[in-house]
């Protein structure tokens, strides 16, 4: 890589971290003008930054506050990033695993979910957000549709994740269960309850769900 | 010592005292519903409704505390142009649609007197009908919501998260407008309830940070405090969810040499490292987590940094324990609880949060037996 792509990269995590949307575009677009790849951007500042944010989540210097905040400052710089990659040739390589997420049935809540999805499309993810209170039929529809790897589902309340359970035995009685592997998570939802009703992993937040998400694709470690 | 009331158990307890025993709360509040064979759906505007359903649960369950309200963390923003959302059978705010979109919208917020909203009047009836009929032996408590997590209701929370660190000034003046008239519902209970439980879910630090708490949640649910106990009732902080990093500050809150409680999930310190730090630091490296009840434990912490303060309340996981559990299960559950944090008094053993409606018959007995059973002071 030239050397001067290599000062964006310190400058673009830090303002990932921080946060600070104007500039992390600003940065992204100057680097991308002057010759850096969308993939280089990814594995250099994008991926790191996630990282880090994930870190200071873990260690309780951040909190769910800054997560979106962060989120969205991700995904404004994936969009120039994003554009740039269709124009890339060898994209198919950098599609890691497609996935299908949704909140479930009743539940409206989409601040995890949302973070989640942006956490995922940072490392290079292709995710397909079908939004909140998706019924199991849609959800199992839209994986056949799109070819998912895996069905990432969220769900907030103790009341509706029996509908988590819905998407479980729809996709057995389709004779589908094989073909998607199951990433749970949620406030109301635990490992040891993901395991009992049959999901694959279960996260507890964004920067689980990415490791999850890459074991389940074989991805992982 | 001789045989207490109910209330007067849990008034003992509320003021930091201790007890014939330790009180319990089962906090079947929506599902309190059930044991006359309503549901939410059908029996919400009905106080009488609402107040028999918890007369029943509480005879049927025996514990030391009826609830009035299902809603409590949205009624304020509903008054405010929230619009409902039945999510099962819990009736929530429909955060899709925002009634604060920019900040001239806060200029138009309507306010309308607590008497004459129907859920409001509705709340406030169904509390004065239970303190009516069983408020001489038995702590009738009611659930409102915090100011804080009003204001997230009405803006959208990555909204306010946002204003939060972009635009703070007219963040604490949308606060004050909120707090002014809770404080107007909050206090409209004086005389109807004993205690009032302010949720605050999204004060938590499962969504807020510390610093953030500091600013726009604290001054603000101190304030109200400060009226619900000059209006002669006690109050409950509830931020419902992981409380590490702003427990001291939730402590706060209650005005200081009044009787109050806080209560919450506390953390989990199965998932939150942040939780098992500040559970070692102040516990010790010797605390045995049991992996099945990854709550109970942070009651020894808490207890041991605020119990001098306030009256501590909790924590029995509602989801791991009281609805996937079996009562055996919640029988050691409660016994840990009360090993961990009944000692001197000033404690109250209950579920972490209102617990599912789904929640056996079976748990909830077996909750109130064993607290009789393990928590009598000697």
């Amino acid at each position: 890589m030239v050397p001067r792509l290599i000062k964006y990269i310190e400058n673009l995590k830090q303002t990932l971290v921080e946060y600070d949307t104007e500039k992390a575009v600003e940065l992204t677009d100057k680097a991308l003008s002057e010759g850096a790849s969308a993939r280089f951007l990814i594995s250099e500042a994008i991926l790191p930054a996630t990282k880090i944010i994930g870190e200071k989540y873990e260690t309780g210097e951040y909190f769910l506050s800054e997560l979106v905040l962060c989120g969205e400052t991700l995904q404004a710089v994936m969009k120039p990033i994003l554009e740039h990659l269709g124009k890339e040739v060898g994209k198919k390589e950098e599609e890691i695993g497609k996935i299908v997420l949704a909140t479930v049935e009743g539940d409206i809540h989409d601040i995890g979910k949302n973070i989640v999805r942006l956490f995922l499309q940072g490392s290079g993810f292709t995710v397909e957000d079908m939004g909140v209170d998706m019924p199991a039929g849609k959800i199992i529809d839209k994986a056949v549709d799109v070819k998912a790897d895996i069905i990432a589902l969220s769900c907030l309340m103790s009341v509706t994740r029996d509908h988590v359970k819905d998407v479980v035995e729809e996709l057995e009685k389709r004779g589908l269960r094989k073909d998607f592997k199951i990433l749970v998570g949620g406030r109301s939802t635990n490992e040891k309850w993901a395991g009992q009703i049959g999901c694959d992993k279960w996260a507890a937040d964004g920067p689980g769900a990415v490791e999850a998400a890459r074991s389940l694709v074989g991805r992982g470690g | 010592m001789a045989k207490m009331t109910s209330l007067e158990r849990v008034a003992t307890a509320l003021q930091r005292g201790q007890p014939d025993q330790v009180p319990v709360a089962t906090l079947a509040i929506t599902r309190a519903l059930w044991e006359i064979g309503e549901r939410p759906q059908t029996a919400i505007d009905d106080a009488e409704k609402m107040a028999k359903a918890k007369i029943a649960a509480n005879e049927n369950f025996g514990d030391d505390i009826v609830v009035a309200g299902i809603d409590g963390c949205f009624v304020e923003a509903k008054a405010m142009g929230a619009k409902n959302y039945w999510s099962k059978h819990m009736p929530i705010v429909d955060t899709r649609y925002r009634v604060i979109k920019s900040w001239e919208d806060v200029d138009n917020l309507t306010f309308p007197a607590p008497e004459e909203h129907p859920r409001m009047r509705t709340v406030i009836e169904e509390a004065g009908i239970l303190m009516d009929k069983v408020g001489d032996h038995i702590a009738v408590a009611v659930i409102v919501s915090g100011p804080y997590s009003t204001a997230c209701n009405l803006m959208g929370h990555e909204s306010m998260f946002r204003a939060m660190v972009k635009e703070p000034e007219k963040v604490h003046s949308l606060l004050d407008k909120i707090t002014d008239y809770s404080i107007k519902y909050h206090t409209a209970f004086k005389g109807r309830a004993h205690a009032v439980a302010l949720l605050d879910p999204v004060a938590s630090t499962e969504a807020t940070s510390p610093k953030q708490h500091e600013k726009f949640v604290k001054p603000y649910l101190a304030r109200d405090c400060d009226a619900i106990a000059k209006a002669g009732m006690i109050p409950i902080n509830h931020p419902c969810g992981d409380t590490t990093g702003i427990l001291q500050m939730a402590a706060d809150v209650i005005p200081k040499g009044s009787p109050g409680a806080i209560h919450a999930n506390y953390g989990d310190v199965k998932t939150r490292p942040l939780s098992l730090k500040f559970l070692k630091e102040v516990v010790g490296e010797s605390v045995a987590l049991d992996p099945d009840d990854p709550y109970s434990i942070m009651l020894k912490a808490v207890k041991k940094m605020v119990g001098d303060r306030v009256c501590v309340c909790g924590n029995i996981d509602p989801i791991s324990v009281m609805l996937e559990g079996t009562p055996d299960q919640v029988r050691a559950t409660v016994k840990r609880n009360i090993d961990y944090a009944a000692e001197g008094g000033g404690f109250i053993v209950m579920p972490g949060c209102d617990t599912n409606p789904d929640t056996p018959s079976e748990n909830f007995k077996a909750l109130v037996k064993a607290a009789r059973e393990y928590g009598v002071y000697r």
